[in-house]
């Protein structure tokens, strides 16, 4: 039986695996440099893509980690987008407003605690209602219409880095937590809620935990997408794409793994990229990042990180096999 | 001696079903307590009312002067008390030492950070024979490692109190023997009071100073291992099973040596 190790938990795999991601966000932090001044504007295309990684990474830690099914992910988005609108507009520069909007994120997922205090299905459900009940409250507490002020428009090359500093500390900052007693405890909720409390693991306490961190993270990669996108407005809460988008990603790439969020996220990013550039309409991606879905359930329901590695370790044994043998000989 | 632990009137159903009737009992510090009786006898049920994993219909649950029934599992075992589960409950896809450092993490022990509770989970995974398997999953165990891996976890918790439900089942006899000096090292060494629930009679007979025989979730009898092997009730309960005391090899029967074969 070949025996596999999908943990996050320290072992050899997961610092290969981080030691990969270091040097791919040191590529992405070397890209810009390589591409001529004319050619800058070009970062716009790829600075979405920072969005869609920091969504995968907060869903992957609430739904993959801690067990929670949040089909609405949307509105911690949405909320930290409008918020950081809002606080643009009272005058507070960028970085504080995209922080303000992770804080609103983080203050709105305690809330959403007692909702799975007595049953988790329940929460699931609550997900699935709030951002239509949030839309109407934002319209009147925040407003409905938000835009970047002049003041804190960036340049395409300021807008990349922003994204990818907030994708690589989502990223790494998950990690570390994961390494951490935080991630043992909702490691073990994972495998064994009996066996974890009869071990002194208070559960309802690391699944908060867990929904808050991954809340602040949603809400930070609203507030960097309102920076994007320049204006947005309340509808926002509606759009399901935010929602299952992530979801996708991190279940094509490996849920509850740390290559999967990462690998799911990047494998949406090139179709969507494709689609795009070569067939120019947003429709196709969905269509296209759909029929993907399907054949990874059907063909790799574990994703595709920990068929993968399943697969590399097979090949990897099989040569030290053949070499001990020819050792022997 | 003071009394560690005590049931008062504990009474446990199930729907129609009543696991444990109004049962009183009491351990004190530094016993080891054998609790025995034929399956379905509300043993195990007993175990999961003291981890607080059901709240008793009715009764008291009495740990160190504190009333601790309806207490959540992970507060009871912060406060001392751990637990191995009869069908055992790894954390499949840790590593035999991730699943005791979550033990070392959250129990009692309350060990600040993973790397720092390392060494500490090294040292009971020695006592408990699986260093070696340290980096397996726990999934990758077998059957007896994995009821080792149980001990384990339930030890880095540093208990006073630890319950085994029926570690010894399917283990050879040298295995017992090592189960056994372990426990008798566990209580010598660190104070620690045990119960434990086993069919495994030699086990019982061996290491219990003290016996609680349940039979349909009542209490039939309580006494030494000598005492409990010639009660009538017992006998009774157990319809007409032998117990053997297991201390001297010649008086085991042939059907005896094929049940323990059949185990091992
Ligand atoms: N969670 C449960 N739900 C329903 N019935 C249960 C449950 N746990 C135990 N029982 C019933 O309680 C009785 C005692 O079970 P148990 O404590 O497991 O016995 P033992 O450990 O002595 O073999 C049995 O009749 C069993 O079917
Ligand atoms: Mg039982």
């Amino acid at each position: 039986m070949m025996a596999l190790n999908f943990s996050v938990l320290p072992g050899k795999r997961g610092t290969i695996s981080s030691t990969i991601v270091l040097f791919g966000l040191l590529c992405a932090a070397v890209f810009p440099l390589v591409l001529r001044q004319t050619n800058q504007t070009s970062l716009l295309l790829f600075s979405i893509y920072f969005v869609w990684l920091t969504l995968a990474q907060s869903w992957n830690l609430m739904g993959g980690y801690a067990g929670l099914l949040n089909l609405g992910l949307v509105s911690f988005f949405a909320l930290g987008a409008t918020v950081s609108g809002a606080s643009m507009h009272a005058g507070l520069s960028l970085a504080p407003s995209i922080l303000l909007g992770g804080l609103a994120g983080a203050l709105f997922a305690v809330a959403l605690i007692p909702t799975f205090r007595l049953r988790s299905d329940y929460f699931a459900i609550a997900t699935l209602v709030i951002p239509v009940l949030m839309k109407p409250l934002v319209e009147f507490f925040i407003g409905t219409d938000f835009l970047v002020p002049s003041a804190d428009i960036t340049s395409a090359i300021d807008q990349y880095y922003i994204g990818l500093v907030i994708t690589g500390f989502s990223i790494f900052g998950i990690y570390l937590l994961m390494r951490s007693k935080v991630g043992y405890a909702l490691k073990a909720i994972g495998e064994d809620e009996l066996a974890s409390s009869s071990l002194g693991v208070n559960i309802l306490l690391f699944k908060s935990i867990a929904l808050v961190v991954g809340g602040f993270v949603a809400s930070i990669a609203g507030s960097y997408f309102l920076e994007y996108i320049g204006s947005i407005n309340s509808t926002i809460f509606l759009n399901l794409t935010y929602s299952l988008f992530p979801i996708f990603m991190v279940i094509i790439g490996g849920i509850g793994t740390f290559e999967g969020p990462i690998l799911g996220a990047l494998i949406f990013s090139v179709v969507n990229y494709s689609t795009e550039n070569y067939f120019s309409g947003s429709t196709y991606d969905v269509l296209l990042f759909s029929v993907v879905i399907m054949i990874v359930a059907v063909l790799i329901p574990r994703g595709i990180a920990p068929s993968a590695l399943a697969l590399t370790k097979r090949i990897t044994s099989r040569h030290s096999t053949k070499a001990v043998i020819s050792q022997t000989a | 001696m003071a009394g560690l632990l005590s049931l008062d009137g504990v009474t446990k159903s199930f729907g129609g079903v009543t696991a444990v009737k109004g049962l009183s009992l009491s351990v004190d510090e530094g016993e080891i307590v054998g609790i025995i009786g034929p399956n379905g006898a509300g043993k195990t049920t007993v175990f999961n009312l003291i981890a607080g994993i059901y709240k008793p219909n009715a009764g008291r649950i009495i740990f160190q002067g504190t009333l601790i029934n309806g207490k959540n599992p992970f507060q009871i075992c912060k406060l001392g008390i751990a637990r191995t589960f009869q069908t055992v409950r790894p954390f499949p896809k840790m590593t035999a030492i991730d699943n005791v450092i979550v033990g070392a993490l959250f129990g009692r022990a309350r060990i600040s950070s993973p790397s720092s509770s390392r060494e500490y989970c090294e040292k009971i995974l020695q006592v408990v024979g699986l260093y070696q398997k340290r980096d397996r999953l726990a999934r990758e165990l077998t059957l007896a490692e994995q009821r080792k891996l149980e001990l384990a976890r339930a030890l880095a918790t540093r208990p006073q109190l630890l319950m085994l439900d029926e570690l010894m089942a399917g283990l050879t006899s040298a295995e017992i023997s090592e189960e056994l000096e372990i426990i008798r090292m566990l209580r010598a060494e660190h104070k620690i009071t045990v119960m434990l629930i086993e069919h495994v009679m030699r086990a019982v007979m061996q290491i219990c100073e003290r016996v609680i025989v349940l039979d349909h979730g009542v209490r039939i009898a309580e006494g030494t291992p000598a005492q409990i092997a010639s009660d009538p009730l017992v006998i009774k309960a157990y319809m007409g099973e032998r117990i053997k005391t297991g201390n001297k090899p010649e008086e085991t029967t042939s059907a005896d040596q094929e049940s323990e074969a059949s185990e091992s």
